[in-house]
């Protein structure tokens, strides 16, 4: 189904491609991409604004990508919006065929899509080494809409990363749900677990220097699954600030902002229905 | 109880609980007039690790209570080890930490302060628990060395991590360490390591009698981990084979940390054994007494392989004592059919005397006194002579004859009686004798009945 097609020194004539895309750093996209990359298949966008790449777990949990088209050194497309379906885990791959860690020397990558039902194609180049990778995509299946709009949002917090890496990453796996509590009032801003050996709660205050900004208006506390919410540890530790919010419906958006190596700024958002089980 | 350190003192507290969970499963947090005592123990009972932090540690203490019991709870290892998980990071972080033991709650509270105004919070359940403690005496200890910081760290680096047990040989001038080789061990197959340390090496180095003795090396390298972490010298307090191996770091009167390591009873050690009838129960000693290692960490025991056969008692006389390592477990006798089959009846009685004893119920200063003589040995297993006095008091007669008697009478207190329900396995093997065998089962069944904290 999925065929990923290695060539050697092949460049391809690309005048008729709808899409096409130049960017001197690979690094920059896969490092974006890495954090969504917690299922094998993504559904990727394509507009004039630039590339989103979705990943979706479980019909509760949802990630976006967004690669503006401003990351990129060169982007043309002429058409609608593009959707395909594509193997992300042969994307990073491909991405990553000279060796995904920093240090080397820049890869640079041209990327084109010559159409629907076309495969995706790549070509790499490192120090006159090129190399072409063509991968097949597929149509792509709807993706859940969220209707996660500003109007419905109660509480926002915008904070640091850095602080909530450790929380994250120390998250007691024992536990089913995490906790979230969001309140104008003290403990302000609050995470949870419960697991086997007990309780660990985490609490930011408002007046906390990493605290960027902090707009609640109702308390709120809402579970989401542990499970759910892990793939978001992976955004979590490559962005720098967060922005927390959460709606009237206890739906949950994280989103990350994500320094690139070349000072670009690209976000990754993840959205997350509450979790209903628990709430006695 | 109440306490608030500063956060400069969790990399200390962080390392003391590290190293406890390195030795037992669980972790006991009780609050004293003189400070707050984290102890643990292991499974086989034959490690008991201590730290004392003293309320200068703190910069609030407060007991809040009269009830002793209302100050001490036991936690799981684990979950006590994920607060502190991080640790180079809660360094930089924590501004202070505080422990509270909400009793009644039912919660072992730990708040970590951090920068920025974040606070964490670990709630713990515990169970209520009896006090632990050893009783032991640094002072009766013939032999005392001190390491500096690394010295002894770097020395035990070289033995490859499967070493189990670990010989120090202190002789007047130097001090042999080597890994500990089974006889049986077959050739080809082990590696000896063997290093010579000059006495100047060692600060202090208080050896008037040469001495041998065989220790766990799982739970020394957790202490030299800790005494790596906080830079103080490790005092190394010891006597003859079967008597236990003391480990104490004391941290600028802000704690104490102590370890008691049962030792283990050899043939090889006992050089002062007397041929004719050690050579008989000697077999025994063999059999029975052997490494005070967590059992945990042991395969099951091979197909004997050098074996007498199932007919062959402790009357052989036959040379071959030692046994194969995995045959450890010829402690359990009833299980293995190679070895005798009844052992003596008395053989279960208690004598507390001759090993350490973990008292349920410390009395405050119970932990540094000596333990008291035995008046009276019990009963006597038939084919053994009578006990000599607690081997915490020295004394000619259980230095030379009957070595191995001793062993075997010590692995008579040792065994204990059939343990209740909580005994896990392993606690048939040599261990550090729980002060619960002290009392007899009806006396005081609470003893051995641990129950979770529902918290009414």
């Amino acid at each position: 189904m999925i065929l990923c097609h290695l060539q050697n020194s092949r460049m391809v004539q690309n005048s008729q491609h709808i899409f096409e895309a130049r960017l001197d750093n690979v690094r920059c996209m896969s490092s974006v991409l890495k954090s969504v990359a917690f299922k094998d298949y993504a559904t990727v966008f394509i507009s004039n604004n630039g590339l989103k790449v979705t990943v979706e777990e479980s019909k509760c949990a949802q990630v976006n990508a967004f690669l503006q088209s401003d990351l990129f050194q060169a982007y043309e497309f002429s058409s609608d919006t593009l959707v395909f379906r594509i193997n992300l885990n042969v994307l990073m791959e491909c991405l990553n065929i000279f060796g995904g860690a920093p240090g080397h020397s820049f890869v640079s990558l041209k990327m084109y899509y010559p159409g629907e039902g076309e495969p995706l194609g790549l070509v790499l180049e490192e120090g006159g080494v090129v190399t072409e990778c063509q991968i097949k995509t597929m149509e792509a299946d709807e993706i859940l809409d969220f209707n996660f709009t500003s109007v419905g949002v109660q509480n926002k917090i915008i904070m640091k990363s850095e602080c909530l890496r450790d929380a994250f990453s120390d998250l007691d796996v024992s536990s089913q749900v995490i906790e979230m509590l969001m309140s104008p009032d003290a403990p302000y801003f609050r995470l949870s677990t419960f697991g086997h050996a007990g309780t660990t709660t985490n609490e930011y205050p408002k007046d906390s220097d990493m605290v960027e900004s902090f707009e609640c208006t109702k308390t709120q506390i809402n579970k989401y699954k542990l499970t759910l919410l892990k793939p978001s540890i992976k955004a979590l530790l490559q962005s720098t600030k967060i922005s927390i919010r959460m709606d009237d419906r206890g739906f949950l958006s994280l989103q990350y902002m994500i320094k690139t190596e070349d000072g670009n700024t690209c976000f990754v958002e993840y959205l997350c229905a509450p979790d209903e089980d628990n709430e006695d | 109880m109440n306490c608030t350190a500063p956060g400069r003192h969790i990399k200390v507290f962080g390392k003391a609980i590290t190293c406890l969970a390195r030795v037992g499963e669980e972790i006991y947090f009780e609050g004293e007039a003189s400070g707050l005592a984290v102890r643990t123990v292991n499974l086989s009972r034959s490690a008991y690790g201590s730290f004392l932090f003293q309320t200068s540690f703190f910069s609030k203490f407060s007991l809040q209570s009269q009830n002793s019991g209302e100050l001490r709870c036991k936690v799981s290892a684990k979950s006590c080890l994920s607060i502190f998980k991080n640790l180079a990071s809660l360094e930089r972080s924590v501004e202070n930490f505080s422990i509270e033991l909400k009793f009644r709650e039912g919660e072992l509270v730990f708040g970590l302060q951090h920068r920025h105004g974040i606070k964490k919070q670990f709630n713990l359940t515990f169970q209520e628990c009896e006090g632990l403690s050893a009783i032991f005496n640094k002072n009766s200890s013939v032999l005392h060395i001190t390491s500096n910081q690394k010295f002894l760290g770097e020395c035990v680096q070289h033995f490859p991590l499967n070493v189990v047990e670990i010989t120090l040989n202190a002789k007047h001038d130097h001090t042999m360490l080597s890994n500990y080789v089974e006889e049986e061990s077959q050739y080809g197959k082990v590696l000896q390591t063997e290093m010579r340390l000059a006495s100047s090496e060692f600060p202090c180095y208080n050896v008037s009698v040469d001495r041998e003795v065989t220790f766990c090396l799982k739970e020394l390298r957790a202490v030299l981990q800790f005494q790596d972490a906080v830079a103080q010298p490790l005092h190394l307090y010891f006597d003859d084979p079967g008597r236990p191996v003391i480990m104490a770091i004391e941290g600028d009167g802000l704690y104490e940390c102590d370890f008691v390591l049962a030792t283990l009873t050899d043939q090889n050690t006992s050089q002062y054994s007397q041929s004719t009838n050690t050579s008989r129960v000697g077999n025994i000693t063999k059999t029975s007494v052997r490494a005070p290692t967590n059992t945990s960490l042991r395969k099951p025991p091979p197909p004997p392989s050098n074996r007498q056969p199932p007919t062959s008692t402790r009357h052989s006389t036959n040379n071959h004592t030692t046994t194969n390592r995995p045959s450890l477990d010829d402690t359990l006798e009833e299980e293995n059919p190679f070895t005798r089959k009844a052992p003596p009846p008395s053989t279960n009685t208690p004598q507390p005397e001759n090993s350490l004893i973990l008292s349920p119920e410390p009395p405050d200063k119970d932990s540094l006194s000596p333990v008291p003589p035995s008046p009276e040995p019990g009963n006597q297993n038939n084919n053994i002579t009578p006990l000599p006095s607690s081997p915490f008091s020295p004394t000619p007669d259980n230095m030379d004859a009957d070595e191995s008697i001793i062993d075997d009478a010590l692995l008579a207190a040792l065994r204990g009686t059939p343990e209740g329900p909580e005994s896990p396995p392993s606690k048939r093997f040599k261990r550090l004798s729980s002060g619960d065998e002290e009392d007899s089962v009806a006396i005081n069944p609470t003893n051995n009945v641990m129950y979770c904290d529902d918290s009414d």
